[in-house]
């Protein structure tokens, strides 16, 4: 079984991240990254402008429908759009969100009231409401404006799961907005589907994605909001009395949303991963070089710590990394990285193709000699899931009897299983600074030189 | 030797030293950098063509012919390479190149039918051990 499955690594499709227009979706949680409606204001593509319009069109029907006595109506429907779980984005382990209550829509609609009252026919962006309402997150935000958008988006993925080969079934998915209906409708549509809940999924473009939205209450608390340092002391300034002001002085939102439209280059969609600066690296491995092997001190903890700060950016974007985790093995504990075979390198294609890793598992071992104990628990774990090829990281190169038993391990089962010691990560940070090489040309390296091991 | 082997072994041990002459500085400084595959493939390409002209008597390391990219050959590796064979090219020169009264010429016919028909190419006197086949 696979670990933490991505869409593409469950049904077999090897890609980086990287490579791909989409964030791929996890099957056990959420993508922690939303849609910022934003970026589809400022994108220069005359599509995503118009999805946005689309969008307020949606929202600002719905705050039209509320003043003109519709309320219930506009009130359901603005709970229907309040959660799209099938895009799988927020901090939700479920995958599942809760809609908004009854109350909370009619607050939000509310809010048109006062726009209408500053001379506003409705709003310019979506994430005004957060500076009006208490209890708007930005993952609300998000779902808010994907479901209105839900119709673009399922053809989006349609036509990416299309050209990627990734399977379709039938499915149901609710309220999807449409403008020639007054309700959002349900729809029967060729989408993925998660394996074990069987719901359905629905990708988003990457650039569309921001941690936090370009337009938001803690920015605007802390820059925008209007506060008479004379008077009060900042931190006595509490959130509801900033919602409060902002309801009597619509005028101060106004001047904080143009102040972000001019502004508006500055906003860029967030990477779903970072790699670290190489002066980072650079630190981060001479702490670790200075660690002692063993236990003491909690040295081992350290190690693996260090060594998960810097192997998934060391090895981006040809791995991208899937789940640190801990595992007990005859009473060991036991610390792995796993990353997905993106299968985006040579080197990675091949390791794919002849030992059927669709993951690679890397176990860490911060101890001065490896035994034979420490290859057999990563043989036990080199399933036929994980595929036959493993790393054991350690500190020092091993010995001779290890050598032969990792030898033998090839010889009869055709494992495949490489060393990185402290000289190789050296090695790996080195080419990560010089940019000469590429660090994953270190795990190439040892590879040729087990593969030269081999007997004839 | 034909004449296209000794312009390009001439236009060889040019570009090797200047190669040397580049990379040596970098080698002192930072000997364990590994080296960009773009610089493997320029010195692997001259390898290649200098390996063929000298033949296997002159190769300077045994079982080396030219570096493995998937091997992270370190920049003092290739510099060490690189002099190995600047020397050992200038072995091969000094062993085929004759006094011709007044210069150090190269020797060649273009008609290879005509065994007396030799044409002579200036070069520099030879640095290195000098004997005649």
């Amino acid at each position: 079984m696979l670990i933490n499955p991505r869409l593409t690594d469950f049904y077999g499709i090897q890609c980086a991240q990287e490579q791909i227009d989409f964030a791929i979706p996890f099957f056990n949680e959420d993508i922690p990254l939303y849609l910022d409606p934003f970026l589809l204001w400022k994108s220069p593509a005359m599509q995503d402008n118009a999805l946005h319009t689309s969008l307020m069109t949606f929202f600002n029907d719905l705050g039209a429908q509320f003043l003109a006595g519709q309320k219930d109506r506009a009130i359901n429907n603005l709970i229907l759009a309040s959660e799209c779980h099938e895009v799988k984005m927020g901090t939700s382990l479920s995958g599942k969100g809760r809609r908004i209550s009854k109350k909370l829509a009619e607050e939000i609609l509310g809010t048109f009231d006062i726009a209408e009252r500053a001379g506003v026919h409705g709003f310019r962006h979506l994430e005004e409401i957060q500076l009006l309402v208490r209890g708007i997150s930005k993952d609300r935000i998000s779902d808010i404006a994907c479901s209105f958008i839900k119709s673009y988006l399922i053809d989006y993925t349609i036509m990416q799961c299309s050209s990627l080969g990734i399977p379709t079934e039938k499915v149901h998915v609710n309220s999807v907005f449409h403008m020639q209906k007054p309700y959002p409708v349900s729809e029967q549509v060729p989408l993925p589907i998660t394996p074990e809940s069987r719901e359905p999924i629905i990708l988003v473009p990457k650039r569309y994605l921001r941690f936090v939205p370009w337009i938001n209450f803690d920015e605007y608390y802390a820059k925008s909001c209007p506060q008479d340092d004379g008077v009060q002391r900042p931190e006595e300034l509490s959130r509801i009395s900033v919602l409060n002001f902002n309801r009597d002085n619509y005028g101060a939102i106004q001047e904080y949303i143009a102040l972000k439209e001019r502004t508006a280059e500055d906003c860029k969609n967030d990477p779903l991963f970072s790699a670290i600066p190489a002066l980072s690296a650079k630190r981060r491995l001479k702490q670790l070089l200075a660690l002692p092997s063993g236990t003491q001190d909690l040295s081992h903890q350290k190690y693996e710590k260090m060594v998960e700060s810097l192997f998934p950016s060391m090895f981006y974007p040809y791995l991208d990394f899937a789940a640190a985790q801990s595992r007990t093995d005859s009473g060991t504990s036991i610390r792995d990285l796993i990353f997905y075979n993106t299968a985006s390198h040579h080197f990675l294609k091949q390791i794919h193709d002849t030992y059927k890793s669709q993951q690679i598992v890397m176990e860490l071992k911060n101890v001065h000699e490896l035994s034979r104990e420490h290859v057999d628990q990563l043989n036990r774990y080199m399933t036929n899931e994980l595929g036959q090829f493993g790393i054991l990281v350690t500190r020092n190169e091993p010995t001779r009897a290890i050598r032969q038993r990792i030898l033998d391990l090839w010889s009869g089962q055709r494992k495949c299983i490489i060393i990185i010691t402290d000289s190789d990560i050296e090695q790996m940070v080195e080419v990560f600074e010089t940019k000469q090489r590429e660090p994953i040309d270190v795990l190439v390296k040892k590879y040729v030189e087990f593969q030269r091991s081999w007997p004839c | 030797m034909k004449k296209e082997d000794i312009i390009l072994f001439e236009k060889l041990r040019i570009q090797f030293e200047a190669l040397h002459k580049e990379l040596s500085p970098h080698a002192l400084k930072k000997p364990n950098d590994a080296i960009n595959k773009f610089k493997i493939s320029i010195v692997n390409n001259y390898l290649n063509d200098i390996n063929k002209i000298i033949g296997e008597e002159f190769v300077p390391i045994t079982g080396f012919l030219v570096f493995e990219e998937d091997t992270l050959p370190s920049i003092s590796d290739v510099v060490l390479v690189i002099s190995q064979y600047l020397k050992s090219m200038e072995m091969f020169r000094s062993c085929n190149i004759y006094f011709d009264e007044v210069d150090r010429c190269w020797f060649y016919n273009e008609d290879e039918n005509d065994e007396d028909d030799y044409i002579f190419m200036k070069t520099t006197n030879p640095t290195g051990l000098q004997y005649n086949r």
